[in-house]
């Protein structure tokens, strides 16, 4: 017997686990491009996360936790208590039965295709899709020992151990059947946010802190966000944080540029579609956000180069595209926001 | 001299012995972000030559064809 339930192995957004697994899932609902319109518009920079390895950019939006309104969720962390040993792979096949995928932790010493499988103990979340109980494996998606997003299998005796010795949260999530209507009003409304650089959480249908989520892994960890910047103010946050590893000869973290360059991805595609749902003719705007992209990559793998080589002139360069691509980006935006005025 | 120095550049980053193609596409040897900024230091390296930023995208660099017009050009530029 197996089932393996439909995911989009390549989601639009997959920098971090907790949106990668909610998109993989969220792009299959028939809605998927009307949601793109209204939501993922805005980013966040916690300055309190600098210091700490935490995350520093994020889009305001649903995760797996909650909060995302193409998907359903059901908190499963009361079942973890009794779904111990053998009877966890029992739990797992009724779920997945019932058409729900399953988010949880394992100890990733268990799992295969990880850095740290047969070596330490570490603890890391996937994502179960599916399971084959003749081939006797169980289909997870997560991040691989090269640190892509790929899906793997786990044998059932693996996954037993990786679950005993590391279930931190479970959580169960479907797709929501019901139907998506895009606000453009809203989609207008959040682009004046990003512009201004407000914070608008209480403008989202819902809003959890992945931070302090109860279900969270992050349960009492990176809580404090008493500096927060957001929309366009983050690239003199970047810049910031660009000079903090520079002067403190920190490590450079490659996830907010990629974080940066996910949301020009998500942009440019959203403008796209509005061009197509409104009938707006919006050509010349998207051509040059087009051009803002690929700033976006050229400044990511110059967050590379920088990794591999520690030459300051890098960081010079990058501040320098990072300070073009938001002079860019207000002009297209503007233009955008008048054009749905 | 070139366009072997390359190939001996892309095949050390790629780890193949395979011969590639001058216009393959480098992506389906095992470029990726990564090994793409490694090839452009090594370059960089070899040719004594900065290349302008423009070219960090790979689609602008995925064959040694490609690279080999960016290299000749930045060196008769010297």
């Amino acid at each position: 017997m197996k089932k393996i339930l439909p995911i989009n192995k390549n989601p639009i957004i997959k920098c971090y686990q907790y949106n990668a697994f909610a998109i993989s899932i969220a792009s299959l609902h028939e809605n998927f491009r009307e949601w793109i319109i209204d939501n993922y518009i805005q980013l966040s920079f916690d300055y309190c996360n600098i210091n700490r390895n935490g995350i520093l950019v994020d889009f305001l939006g649903g995760t797996i936790f909650d909060s995302l309104s193409l998907l359903k969720y059901e908190d499963g962390n009361k079942d973890r208590y009794y779904s111990s040993g053998d009877k966890i792979l029992s739990y797992i096949i009724n779920k997945i039965n019932e058409e729900k995928y399953i988010c949880t932790m394992l100890n990733e010493y268990y799992v295969p295709e990880r850095k740290n499988y047969k070596n330490e103990y570490f603890e890391h979340d996937i994502m179960i899709y599916g399971y084959n109980t003749e081939e006797k494996v169980i289909n997870i998606i997560g991040y691989n020992n090269d640190g892509k997003y790929v899906a793997s299998n786990i044998s059932f005796c693996e996954f037993v151990k990786a679950f005993e010795t590391n279930n931190l949260f479970l959580k169960l999530i479907e797709i929501n059947k019901n139907k998506y209507d895009y606000n453009i009003f809203k989609f207008k409304d959040f682009l004046v946010d990003y512009i201004k650089g407000t914070d608008c959480k209480n403008k989202l249908d819902k809003y959890v802190d992945v931070s302090k989520g109860e279900l969270s892994f992050f349960v009492g960890k990176y809580t404090n966000h008493t500096k927060v910047s957001f929309g366009i103010k983050i690239y003199d946050a970047l810049k910031y944080y660009l000079m903090f590893v520079t002067s403190n000869d920190t490590e450079m973290d490659y996830r907010p540029f990629y974080t940066l360059y996910e949301h020009k991805v998500l942009m440019l595609e959203r403008l796209n579609i509005v061009n197509v749902l409104e009938k707006k003719n919006i050509d010349k705007v998207i051509l040059e956000y087009q051009n803002i992209l690929e700033k976006s990559r050229i400044i990511l793998n110059l967050i590379i180069k920088y990794q591999f080589k520690h030459e300051k002139e890098y960081i010079d360069q990058i501040c320098k595209m990072l300070q073009e691509i938001k002079k860019q980006e207000i002009c297209s935006l503007t233009e955008i926001i008048t054009v749905f005025n | 001299m070139v366009l072997l120095k390359i190939k001996k550049i892309v095949n050390e980053i790629l780890s193949t012995n395979i011969s590639i193609k001058d216009d393959s596409d480098l992506q389906e040897f095992g470029m990726d972000s990564i090994k793409f900024v490694q090839i452009i230091i090594a370059l960089e390296d070899e040719f004594k030559c900065e290349i302008p930023e423009e070219f960090f995208l790979m689609e602008k660099m995925n064959s040694v064809d490609k690279i080999e017009r960016v290299i000749s050009k930045l060196l008769e530029e010297k």
